[in-house]
């Protein structure tokens, strides 16, 4: 990983409005134990992470947008290529950080990421 | 000559400033109909014999509002009449006066009406103008007093046994049709229900417009009266008296649209707000939400709440807001000097919200 990979973040659709992202799709819900789930963007492309995510019928995503290591690192978020449950997984870890500040982060990231665009739209969506 | 004849009490916030809205006048106007139909019914109860009801029965006889007393707002109706004193008919008027209240504190107590079911019909347009949480409160010869609000009307609509009734209403849709020859349109509700309105003059372009416009999901808000079934389903527009295009991040269709959330909607998590909370948020943003301010993007949490955001210049901004406590974690970021603004605001109460709009025209939330 280098720092300019992309980690590649799925994003629900009722976590767009009128085309923008909640910031909150930059920061873990309570019950993900402060990491953030994201695929690696140099071993997979936006639209096979998209093809993967959604394919457990559980799951909903609109698209991928993307944060580079770069941006996490100045953040002060590690970014851990867990390679769990799948090989190009990884994981921005948010653990020591309170929810304020996680939510600062958050803000951070979720800018740069739109400010990059949509790496992958799904027919129809966004 | 005149005499006091009916001071009903109006309770609710529009009739705080002991002031009477002059769209509730159709209601008083509808309550005369009713009395002089009511004292007819009691003329022929008196007179078995007479099969007719004299000519001019209610000649001479009129109501009219003299002012509006304090006390949250007390219209004061009074009977005017030609001479020294009242027709013989006025009589009849008191006595519908009183059954007209009884019915209505039936109807409060949960009891049938005694008056007949085609005159408890006069309260389809009577007392059709109150708003949730308003009421008109009458007293009653024996000192108690009664309140007519929606719920007793619904009620004494029930008993009047009418197969459709009307209510005025505020409906946000889409218009999925538009016949200019037969001068109406459909409004398509969220749930996919199509009603029928008229269409008038003044209001062409803005349906037209939102017709052409359906397919980029153009919204409007339509008041006016709209018939219901005794399901209380909506069936069509009688009257459409505006007619408003909203803009695309409208609060209350956005919450409208929240309130389709199931539990586990966020892959198997997340908990779905619930529906009543978001109705609540959408009557305490419509009410304290500063017109002036850019409209939030608005987005449910895993925790069953709702995060507003607004993104401003440098600034971004988010509301975090408990729907168990009406609490808003509020924090704005600049991200160019990394300034932050932290605040808790109560959302049950003006001054949280006072605050909030506050906070928000500090960081540019204010439309140019």
């Amino acid at each position: 990983m280098t720092p300019d990979t992309l980690l590649l973040r799925q994003i629900h659709p009722n976590f767009v409005q009128e085309g923008r992202v909640t910031s909150q799709a930059f920061r873990p819900t309570p019950k993900d134990e402060h990491r953030l789930s994201v695929d690696n963007g140099d071993r997979m492309q936006a639209k096979a992470a998209w093809a993967r995510f959604t394919s457990d019928p559980a799951c909903s995503s609109v698209g991928v947008m993307a944060v580079s290591q770069a941006e996490c690192a100045a953040q002060n978020l590690p970014v851990i290529e867990d390679g769990s449950p799948y090989q190009e997984h990884c994981s921005i870890d948010f653990s020591t950080f309170e929810k304020k500040e996680v939510e600062r982060k958050a803000k951070v990231l979720s800018r740069q990421a739109q400010g990059r665009g949509w790496l992958f739209v799904a027919c129809g969506a966004a | 000559m005149h005499q006091d004849f009916l001071k009903p009490r109006l309770d609710g916030a529009r009739f705080s400033e002991h002031s009477i809205p002059l769209e509730l006048l159709k209601d008083f106007a509808a309550l005369e109909e009713m009395l002089i139909e009511v004292a007819k019914w009691k003329f022929r109860q008196a007179h078995p014999d007479s099969k007719r009801i004299q000519r001019n029965f209610s000649k001479g006889l009129e109501l009219h509002l003299s002012g509006v007393e304090d006390g949250s707002a007390i219209p004061s109706i009074v009977m005017m009449f030609a001479g020294l004193s009242p027709a013989e008919n006025a009589t009849y008027f008191e006595q519908a006066r009183t059954d007209i209240i009884d019915a209505i504190a039936c109807a409060e107590q949960g009891t049938t009406p005694r008056l007949p079911a085609n005159l408890l019909g006069y309260f389809d347009r009577f007392g059709r103008g109150l708003r949730e949480g308003e009421s008109m409160e009458f007293s009653r010869p024996d000192g108690s007093t009664t309140r007519l609000n929606p719920e007793v009307r619904k009620s004494l609509i029930r008993s009047a046994q009418v197969d459709v009734w009307t209510e005025e209403v505020a409906l946000r849709g889409k218009i999925s049709e538009a016949d200019q020859a037969r001068q109406s349109f459909e409004l398509e509700l969220r749930d996919g229900t199509k009603l029928k309105a008229p269409l008038s003059d003044q209001h062409l372009s803005t349906v037209l417009d939102a017709f052409r416009d359906y397919r980029e999901g153009a919204h409007v808000l339509i008041q006016g009266v709209a018939r219901k079934d005794r399901q209380d389903r909506f069936k069509e527009f009688e009257t459409v008296e505006h007619v408003s295009p909203l803009d695309s991040l409208d609060v209350i269709l956005r919450l409208e649209e929240l309130a389709s959330l199931q539990d586990g909607w966020l892959d198997g998590r997340g908990l779905a707000p619930k529906p009543e909370k978001l109705r609540q948020l959408a009557a305490l943003f419509d009410a304290n939400f500063d017109a002036d301010l850019i409209l939030p993007h608005l987005y449910p949490t895993a925790e069953g709440g709702i995060q507003a955001e607004w993104s401003l210049g440098d600034w971004e901004t988010t509301l975090e807001i408990d729907l168990a406590t009406f609490k808003g974690e509020y924090q704005a970021l600049n991200l160019a000097d990394q300034q932050s603004q932290e605040h808790d605001f109560d959302l049950t109460g003006v001054d949280g919200w006072k605050s909030l709009n506050d906070a928000l025209r500090s960081v540019g939330g204010a439309q140019a």
